[in-house]
């Protein structure tokens, strides 16, 4: 504890010093327009007005192609490059293709921060801001039914694709806290929808006529998510089979209310874009801290954040915490 | 002649505008880099130049472009051939799928518009399923500089194959026999047959030179990104279509030029790249690239008609 208590008054210190220069911070996203990302612009601009509060002033531009789109995308860094900004915060619509743009944006000394979707060679970029890792949400949707459904659960899971990478991920990490915390917890079943309504909800269908003692389904997709949802009312099940999984408030919202649907587990938005410009902001005035050879940034009213190394196959990684739970509670405060 | 005056005017208009705009505008580094972007459909815009002379269309080359790239890769990684080399066989599988796209166009009968809407999807679907959705990354150093570089840090390599590329266009369209063979054919097609022109074979050569075109782009993007994807220049067929349109050519045939389309290319790329440093946000740019299409067509049938009143008072 005192450890940070020293690291927050270096910050504090550092910002006295430095004050007064404005920096040029231009964030863009994979498009615009849509509600996820309008949340996340929502979080930058609510970080970049405290930022201003605290003396430390920037001059922040939001913008992108209103669909995604690939070209645009790197069009529109290239172009913005010319106005030499410091720092460059941007959500990739291909791994692959904004890689060229964003070393040419490096080598002329700008600090390059990927969130929402990282470009596939770190080299491009200085750090990335994950919204959540596989290991963490795997444990919160296991941890939820054994919460609220029992520890030695009978669970099915739908997945979208059985070559999905993310899926298979999450899928796995579900399996290690099974074992880990809840040995007497029971798979049943993976079935897979495809990320197509009509065969997701067939799954689920599936799941509820071939298992009858089935207590939860737990679908990471959020195609799946709400037709396992529909499924469960449709069989007249409606609390008696418990049902979480990954999805947005507005997939979900209309579940939430009728009472089928719980917990839906994502990460928030709007915390994700405040972080991003903290950790852009930080690099750019040579904010972040090293400890021990660990480098700590200051994520404002998010709190202190440790720069992981590598974490999951990324390196350099910023984590944003623990996913995030929406319930009938906070809900309608959401809306992406 | 008259229309690429216009168009000159336009682009001037253009380029002040936009250097009030923004102080990083007019500046010959930033022009210089934004053409680095508009190589692909520069080169594209020429082929289908012609052919929308000839009341054609060639909705396929962006999926060709992918093909093309995905191909080369393909043939890199796996056969562990030269990347140049293989940058001549995504050349060469270009040619074939213009190829295939003649030989039903002009052998099976079939309008061009359904041809190529089909192929486009066809070549794209190909694309997309030979990489699984993946990209094929770590191209050598020399061959990512070719897209990405510029010759003495100033002009991007690849602008100068477009210039190469338009050059010639310019030269076949408005030079030699078989460029007053394309205008016959847009005039009036049946007067063009029984005036001994070999439609077929301009046709089959036009479509087969548009798909080269999109395998020569396609190795020119993956350069560029240093990746080759299946998703790679996503409806940039129709980008290129709106250069040529803007850029004079009447999309009902007879009428058109390679300066004119690359006039209409470098217009909207100076237009976006202008309204991006201006900070002006993206769905207001799609309206005003939209307003300068519709007020130029307009602005050419006033003066169409107007010079032909005059050519008709003077009696010719």
């Amino acid at each position: 504890m005192r450890r940070l208590t020293i690291i927050f008054l270096m910050i504090l210190v550092g910002i006295l010093i430095f004050s007064a220069d404005t920096i040029k911070i231009f964030m863009i996203p994979k498009f615009t327009g849509a509600p996820y990302f309008v949340a996340t612009e929502k979080g930058a601009k609510k970080a970049v007005e405290e930022l201003k509060a605290l003396g430390l002033p920037i001059d922040f531009l939001y913008t992108g192609s209103s669909v995604a789109n690939t070209e645009e995308e790197i069009r529109i860094i290239s172009n913005l490059l010319e106005q030499n900004p410091d720092a460059l915060i941007v959500s990739a619509n291909d791994e692959d293709a904004l890689v060229p743009v964003l070393k040419k944006a490096k080598q002329k000394g700008i600090v390059v921060v990927t969130y929402d979707a990282d470009v596939s060679d770190p080299t491009a970029r200085d750090y990335f801001v994950n919204q959540a890792s596989f290991d963490a949400i795997g444990a919160v949707l296991i941890d939820l039914v054994a919460k609220n459904v029992k520890p030695d659960a009978n669970i099915a899971i739908v997945s979208a694709d059985p070559n999905a990478a993310n899926q298979n991920r999450w899928i796995e990490a579900m399996k290690r806290r099974m074992k880990e915390k809840y040995p007497k917890m029971k798979l049943l079943t993976i079935k897979y929808g495809y990320d197509r309504p009509a065969e997701s909800f067939q799954a689920a269908q599936d799941i509820i006529n071939a298992y009858p003692n089935v207590d939860a389904i737990i679908a990471p997709t959020s195609v799946a998510f709400p037709m396992v949802a529909e499924a469960v009312v449709k069989a007249g099940l409606k609390g008696k089979i418990y049902v979480t999984g990954l999805a947005t408030p507005n997939d979900m919202r209309k579940y939430v209310k009728m009472g089928v649907v719980q917990d839906v587990v994502l990460w928030n938005p709007v915390d994700l874009g405040y972080l991003s410009v903290y950790v852009a902001n930080a690099a750019v005035r040579g904010m972040i801290s090293k400890v021990d050879g660990t480098e700590y940034v200051c994520g404002g009213k998010l709190g202190l954040y440790k720069v992981y190394d590598e974490l999951e196959g990324k390196k350099s990684v910023v984590l944003l915490g623990p996913p995030f739970i929406f319930t009938i509670d906070n809900i309608d405060q959401f809306n992406f | 002649m008259r229309k690429n005056i216009f168009l000159l005017i336009i682009l001037g208009v253009v380029v002040m505008i936009m250097s009030m705009m923004s102080k990083e505008f007019l500046r010959f580094s930033t022009l210089l880099e934004s053409l680095r972007y508009a190589v692909e459909m520069g080169i594209m815009a020429v082929p289908m130049t012609m052919i929308i002379i000839t009341t054609g269309i060639d909705l396929s080359v962006a999926s060709t472009l992918a093909l093309s790239g995905i191909l080369m890769g393909i043939i890199w990684k796996y056969l562990n051939l030269n990347i140049w080399l293989a940058g001549l066989f995504a050349i060469l599988i270009g040619s074939g799928c213009g190829l295939l796209n003649a030989y039903m166009i002009t052998g099976l009968s079939i309008p061009p518009i359904v041809v190529t809407l089909a192929t486009m999807a066809a070549y794209r679907g190909i694309a997309t399923g030979l990489s699984k959705g993946r990209g094929i990354t770590g191209f050598p150093e020399s061959f990512q500089n070719f897209g990405q570089g510029s010759f003495m840090n100033f002009i991007p390599y690849s602008v100068f194959i477009w210039v190469i590329v338009a050059l010639v266009g310019y030269v076949v369209l408005e030079k030699s026999k078989f460029g007053r063979y394309i205008y016959s054919i847009g005039h009036n097609e049946t007067g063009a047959m029984f005036s001994a022109v070999p439609v077929v074979r301009v046709k089959n050569i036009l479509y087969l030179f548009s798909g080269m075109m999109a395998g020569l782009s396609g190795m020119i993007y993956s350069a560029r990104i240093g990746a080759a994807k299946s998703n790679a220049f996503m409806g940039g067929e129709l980008e290129v279509i709106t250069a040529v349109v803007l850029g004079g050519t009447s999309i009902t045939g007879g009428e058109g030029s390679i300066l004119g389309s690359t006039l209409g290319v470098l217009i909207i790329t100076f237009l976006k790249t202008g309204l991006n440093l201006a900070r002006v946000p993206h769905s207001v740019q799609s309206i005003i690239v939209g307003i300068v299409l519709v007020a130029s067509i307009i602005t050419y049938t006033r003066f169409g008609v107007g010079f032909f009143k005059k050519i008709k008072k003077g009696g010719v």
